[in-house]
């Protein structure tokens, strides 16, 4: 027996996981529908503005958003319409999408959870995400969206299981390994699983929640594209070292994926330079 | 032995070495921290491939 788990804890069974994800406080109807529409890349300009005009305090962060230095129109964007023609419809669209998970997940209480380098890695996987989708012209929203949920599995295990996520850091710490590893070896489920129950019980779309389950092995077949899309991602907001996170370690990528993703250096230079400006622009969430 | 005809002066020449040394001691710590990020990749070629462009990346050269 290895020493993190000398102390014996309650098995981590699927049912008291899914006890417990059923008692998490759920995301606004707003929030749910936003996700849909960016799912099936149908959000007009004048659609994305109404959708995103019925939840007032999304208003009020984006237009914070909008208006910072970062984006070179402090104080002049007045309106949701004013903030798609300033910035563009993707920039909003994902911008409205991570300012809303933003308030829908930090209600979730997790003491010792570093939620900055949370957020930091998951906009990063969702930037690199995005950029991997248009270069294979697929869809944009949805990768996105999967690249920003795919370890929220991680936020409820620290919040719900704070015992069980406390002796999975320590293993991580004394072996160096991965937390999918750690997680199998010591709660015997993982955050990918996690995550996936979670994005049921929350209604998001179907292709969303089965990126989030397989992201870690996303099986080798066209319909699983966007866990293909998503396991890169990942590995590239590793690498791109942008979480803050000093023990940082890029996991290992699949063959298939890679090869279907095809980069080449230029290519991967390209995605970098985007992915490091975009993130700057998201950088401002946590200060909205 | 200096052949140039003009020669640098010691303080330009000091600045010039002092730059250089940083530079390296930068670039040092800059691969030395990709080659960190990346200390579990083993003999994963998606991986390498990745780590090799991402250390080409951020030394500014081109993949080796």
């Amino acid at each position: 027996m290895n020493s993190v788990n000398s102390v014996s804890l309650p098995p981590l069974g699927l049912d008291l996981v899914i006890k417990n994800i059923n008692e998490l406080p759920s995301p606004s109807l707003v929030m749910v529908e936003l996700l849909h529409a960016v799912d099936q890349d149908d959000s007009s300009p004048v659609a994305l503005a109404k959708s995103i005009s019925r939840h007032q305090s999304l208003v009020a962060r984006m237009l914070r958003m909008a208006n910072s230095s970062f984006y070179g129109m402090p104080g002049r964007v007045e309106t949701i319409a004013d903030a798609i023609v300033v910035l563009g419809l993707r920039t909003v669209r994902n911008l409205a999408v991570t300012a809303g998970l933003f308030d829908s997940l930090t209600v979730i209480s997790a003491p010792g959870f570093d939620l900055d380098n949370f957020w930091r890695h998951s906009v990063a996987t969702a930037l690199g995400a995005n950029a991997l989708a248009r270069r294979m012209n697929l869809k944009e929203g949805s990768a996105f969206v999967a690249g920003l949920l795919h370890d929220v599995g991680r936020l409820v295990l620290a919040s719900n299981f704070p015992e069980h996520f406390a002796a999975v850091q320590r293993y991580q710490s004394e072996y160096d390994g991965f937390p999918l590893e750690a997680e199998q070896t010591i709660l015997g489920i993982d955050h990918a699983a996690i995550g996936s129950l979670l994005g049921k019980h929350w209604l998001f779309p179907a292709t969303i929640c089965n990126a989030i389950a397989s992201h870690h092995h996303p099986v080798d077949s066209e319909n699983d594209f966007l866990a293909g899309i998503v396991h890169i991602a990942d590995a590239l907001a590793h690498a791109l070292d942008l979480a803050g996170n000093p023990t940082e370690m890029v996991p290992c990528i699949s063959q298939c994926c890679w090869k279907r993703a095809g980069l080449s250096w230029h290519d991967s230079q390209a995605i970098f330079i985007e992915i490091e400006r975009e993130f700057n622009g998201f950088d401002v969430l946590s200060k909205a | 032995m200096n052949t140039s005809s003009e020669p640098e002066t010691g303080r330009e020449s000091d600045a010039n070495r002092g730059d250089a040394a940083v530079s390296r001691a930068e670039a040092e710590r800059t691969a030395g921290r990709v080659r960190f990020i990346f200390r579990r990749a083993g003999d994963n070629l998606p991986t390498r491939e990745l780590e090799k462009f991402l250390m080409a990346y951020r030394l500014g050269t081109d993949p080796v």
